[in-house]
Formats: structure tokens, sequence, C-alpha cells
């Protein structure tokens, strides 16, 4: 759907992006991640053309990047002093929709929001969940395949983010979008087909989510215990790999059901526990940290 | 195109402070005229019926000028704000090229200068018929004058903002225009009090050469009177005094002088416009 090509972008001295490449496959979620100034929205926007790259190429499959492309921006773009319906029927025109073709859309994709009772309702009196609903219809009013989520969920309540992801991910699976999704709340990406990482204008790690957590981020085991040294014994026999300080033991597992067996050992020792999954939070923490450790070397 | 040109104009009319701001010169020379510049100017006219109207339409034409300016500027507040909201992008992810969206900003600020132009000259043709009898030739020069000062007005602003990237660095050059305007089109101070080399500077401003033709074409009715109430040489010097002829260095500058600086300014304002909007 998407193939980026060794592009590299500099401002003046500064590399704001150097040599990245990477392909989205079609139908699929890709989670592009980074910390604040990693280079994520020079990429993006070179992807939609509003930079030119110093260096490499993107390509599109499917048309051209205007049809193919809907993105839902970080900051609001709408007019706050318009209506909903004002709003997206101004987009939709310049996207070369006929009023009632246009009018079509945007009653179904209404729909599928809710926001149909709202559709009156002026753009800057909206709530944020309402706002950033209609900036995901903005973005899909031409039929996009490719749908660029810059942050969607920034400044949103749990709840509202809920029922945005929600909203989402039906819409992917109805309209087989593929989406490109950047944002701080790494969790969001924990249902991603590919992530990448990057750091300082590059790719720092890239992979499926179980690749990175294998690679990344492990579970670990927690036993609160007063006999430490039977629990202990066990496992080193089993070669286990963990720590142990005070009364707490720290086990590392490879998957979440070795926890099992461990646990019935020490059933009868050990006073609570806790299990700490692998997660992409723990992947991205562990590599910035990685990133942290070199810069210092 | 049209569509954008539909969406600013709607905005524009939405903010009322914008709207109020594009007419704020308008008040100012208003205010002037009310408080003290009526009384100037008929103090250094001679006695004769339709004193009131002359001034009264000296001035009107000022303001005419003005407002092909500053209705122009003000709407290119929504160029300056939507670039500095970024939705500009929003508008170039979809077909809308760049020059496109320039163009339509242009559109749309031309439009405006024009609408405002139209209703305060509907205005002033109204109260001279009602207050002093007296009713404008509407000719195709007078609609061409204010059809190419808002299209000029409109070219240069939009020029000079384009590299403006803060609403303050706008509102501060909107300040700026709105003030030295009134100045430097020989609306506020009648030009001939002015030392030489000033004069000579507001004679090159373009927005003279508008008020220029347009008191020709306004005053005309009030012009004939005050000759035959004066001594040639004494008319010649109150009409250069006054701005409503316009001397370099003791040269009559014609009409037609007017008529192709005005236009010539306007050709290579549309040459720089469309040489910085190029692909």
């Amino acid at each position: 759907m998407l193939k980026v090509n060794h592009l590299s972008k500099s401002f003046g001295k500064i590399h704001a992006v150097t040599d990245v490449s990477f392909h989205v496959k079609k139908g699929s979620t890709f989670a592009f991640l980074g910390t604040n100034g990693a280079g994520k929205s020079t990429v993006i926007h070179m992807i939609i053309n509003l930079l030119k790259p110093d260096q490499g190429d993107i390509t599109f499959t499917g048309g051209t990047l205007e049809e193919v492309t809907g993105i839902v921006f970080q900051t609001h773009r709408l007019d706050e002093e318009l209506t909903i319906e004002e709003n997206l029927m101004s987009r939709a025109k310049l996207y070369g929709l006929s009023k009632k073709e246009a009018l079509i859309r945007i009653n179904e994709l209404l729909e599928v929001t809710h926001l149909s009772d709202k559709r009156k309702r002026q753009y800057g009196q909206c709530s944020g969940g309402e706002k950033r609903k209609t900036d995901i219809i903005r973005a899909l009013l031409h039929h996009p395949k490719f749908l660029i989520l810059d942050e969607p969920t920034t400044g949103l309540d749990a709840e509202s983010r809920e029922e945005i992801w929600t909203l989402l991910r039906s819409i992917q699976r109805e309209q087989g979008l593929t989406i490109f999704l950047t944002t701080h709340y790494i969790d969001e990406a924990e249902d991603a087909d590919d992530v990448l990482i990057m750091h300082d204008g590059q790719v720092e790690v890239e992979g499926t989510p179980h690749e990175l957590k294998s690679n990344y981020s492990k579970t670990t085991l927690r036993l609160h215990t007063e006999n430490k040294d039977h629990i202990i014994d066990w496992l080193n026999s089993r070669q286990y790999s963990f720590e142990s300080t005070n009364n707490i033991i720290s086990i590392t597992l490879q998957e979440s059901n070795e926890a099992i067996p461990i646990l019935k050992m020490a059933e009868e020792d050990i006073t609570h526990f806790s299990i700490e999954e692998a997660s992409l939070e723990n992947v991205f923490l562990q590599v910035t940290e990685q990133i942290k450790r070199k810069v210092r070397v | 195109m049209n569509t954008l040109i539909q969406r600013h104009i709607k905005l524009f009319f939405k903010d009322k402070a914008s709207v109020f701001f594009s007419l704020f010169s308008v008040f100012i020379i208003i205010t002037l005229y009310l408080l003290f510049l009526s009384e100037n100017i008929s103090s250094n006219l001679p006695e004769f019926n339709d004193q009131a109207a002359f001034v009264f339409l000296w001035m009107f034409a000022g303001i005419i000028a003005v407002t092909t300016a500053t209705a122009s500027l003000g709407a290119l507040g929504k160029f300056i704000e939507d670039k500095v909201g970024r939705k500009s992008e929003d508008f170039l992810i979809t077909k809308t090229t760049k020059q496109s969206l320039a163009y339509s900003y242009v559109t749309y600020s031309f439009i405006i200068g024009f609408i405002f132009t139209a209703l305060l000259f509907i205005f002033g043709y109204m109260y001279t018929l009602v207050k002093f009898n007296i009713t404008f030739n509407l000719s195709v020069s007078l609609i061409t004058i204010i059809i190419l000062s808002t299209l000029m007005h409109t070219l240069l602003f939009h020029l000079i903002t384009s590299s403006l990237k803060t609403m303050s660095a706008f509102s501060g050059f909107s300040t700026i225009v709105g003030t030295l305007i009134g100045f430097l089109a020989g609306i506020y101070i009648p030009i001939g009090i002015l030392p030489a080399y000033i004069q000579k500077i507001i004679i090159l401003f373009p927005t003279t050469q508008s008020t220029v033709l347009l008191r020709n074409l306004l005053m005309t009715d009030v012009l004939e009177p005050m000759k035959t109430v004066m001594p040639t040489e004494a008319y010649h010097e109150v009409n250069e005094m006054l701005g409503v002829t316009l001397h370099w260095n003791d040269q009559l500058l014609t009409s037609q002088f007017s008529w192709m600086y005005l236009v010539g300014f306007t050709v290579v304002l549309i040459d720089l416009v469309l040489w910085r909007n190029r692909r």
C-alpha cells in the first residue's frame, strides 16, 4: 500500500529524517512511534506531500495521493465557526464530490459515528470527542484506502478514547482501510500489525508487536514470600532467570502461562504475587532507555 | 476554488471583529471630519452655495479610496489565520493546489473589498442626494477606478502578508496601514500643506492616485460652482492644496497619468503575485 524508501530531510543543519525506509501492507495497522522530535511529523508531512524529501521516494498503490489518503491531524483543522455539516460539505467539495454525493457520504458517516443529530452544531461548540469524530469523518469523505492518524486521541478522556478506537476498528473492518498511526498512548499500538520506533530522525527498531516484545520486553512474575530458600532452589533446578531482593523474587518468563507451575509449587510459601505482562509500553521504554545509554557512552 | 472562496466569505462575515476593523479607518476619517476636518477645510474655501457638499465629497472620495485598501486588508486576516492555524494543510491534502489556494484568498479579499466599497458608495450616493441634492454620474470610469483600486490593494497586501507568520504580525501591519493610509492618501491632512518631499512620497503611493481620480469624478458638480466665485489662479491653488490635482515639480499630473500609474502598478503586482505562486 505504501513504500517509503531511504527518505531523508534536513532543515538547514538539522537532520530531521535520515534514511528512513518502511513498508505498510494493505489492510494492516502500522504504528509509527517515537519520542517528541523523533521526526514522525516530518515523515508524515512528506508522505502527504506537504514537504519535499531531500532524498528518497514514497510510493502509494491504488491511486493518487489525494484519492488514496485521508488524514486526521494531531490538532483540529476544521472551522470552529461553521457547523459540522458545513465543514464536511466544504471539504467534500474540495475532493470533487458533487453536492448530492457529498450529502449521501456525510449522512452515511454521521450515522456510523452517531453524530447525525449534531450535524447543525457549531464545530467550535462540540466536545473533544465529537470534534475528533468529525475529524475522522472529514478524513473519510472521499473513500480513502489509507488513513493516517496523527495522535488521534491526544487530549481525550479514557471513555472518549475507547469510543474513538471502537469506531476506528469497526470502520477499518467494514471498509478494509489501512491505518498508519502515530500516538503517545503506546497501548493503542498493541493491536497493530507492525510497529516502527523512530529516534532522532532514524528508524530505531521495527517488527511485529510479538517480535518486539520478545526482544525488548519480558513477562515478569513477582512472588512475595517469607520463605525464599525453597523457591530459589526450585527455580535454580529448573534454570529460571530470576532476581531476589528482600522478600520479593522476580522471575523472567517468556509467556505468562509459564507462571502456573511456579505458582503451584510456591503456593504454600507466598503471601501474594503479581504478573507484569510484556507490553509495547515496556518495549518503548526499553528502546528509549537503550538509546539514552548509547548517547551517554 | 469557488468552494474555498465561499468558505472564506462565510467565515469573514461570521467574525464581527474582522468586519468592524475592516472599516476602522473609515470610522476614523468620519470622526475627524465631524470633529474638525470639515471646518478646517471650509475655512480655506471661498463662500459659495455648494461649499458643504464640496468638503463632504472631498472626504468621501478619500473614504472610498481608503476602503478599497482597508477592507481588502481586513479580509486577508483569514489568510493569515488559516496559515497560522495550519488549516491550509487541510486544504492542500485535497485536490486543491497551492496556487488555487493562494488565488482563492486574493479573489475573496477582492470581493470583500468591492462589497464594502460598493456599500459605502451607495450610502454616500444616497446621503449626497438627500443632503445636497447632488447625484453622481455613475460612469464606467468611476466603477473601473473602484475595481482597479480594490484589485491593486488586494494584490499589494497579499504579497506583503504572504511573508507574515503570526497573527500579531498581521495585526501590527494592519494597525500601521490603518493609521498611515489616511496620511499617505492625503485625506487626514490636505497634501498641499505638507513639505515638498513628503508630497512626492505621497504621490508615489498608489492609493493617492485612486483618491485623485475619485475626487475628479465625484466632485465634478461642486468644482464648477467654486470656479465661478474664485480667480482662476486661486482656484488651481486650492485644488492643488487639497489634492484634487497633483503636481510634481510644478508639473500638473493629469488624470491620464493617474490612470496609467494605477494600471501599471496593478499589472506589476499581478506579475509578482503570479511569480510568487508559480508552480
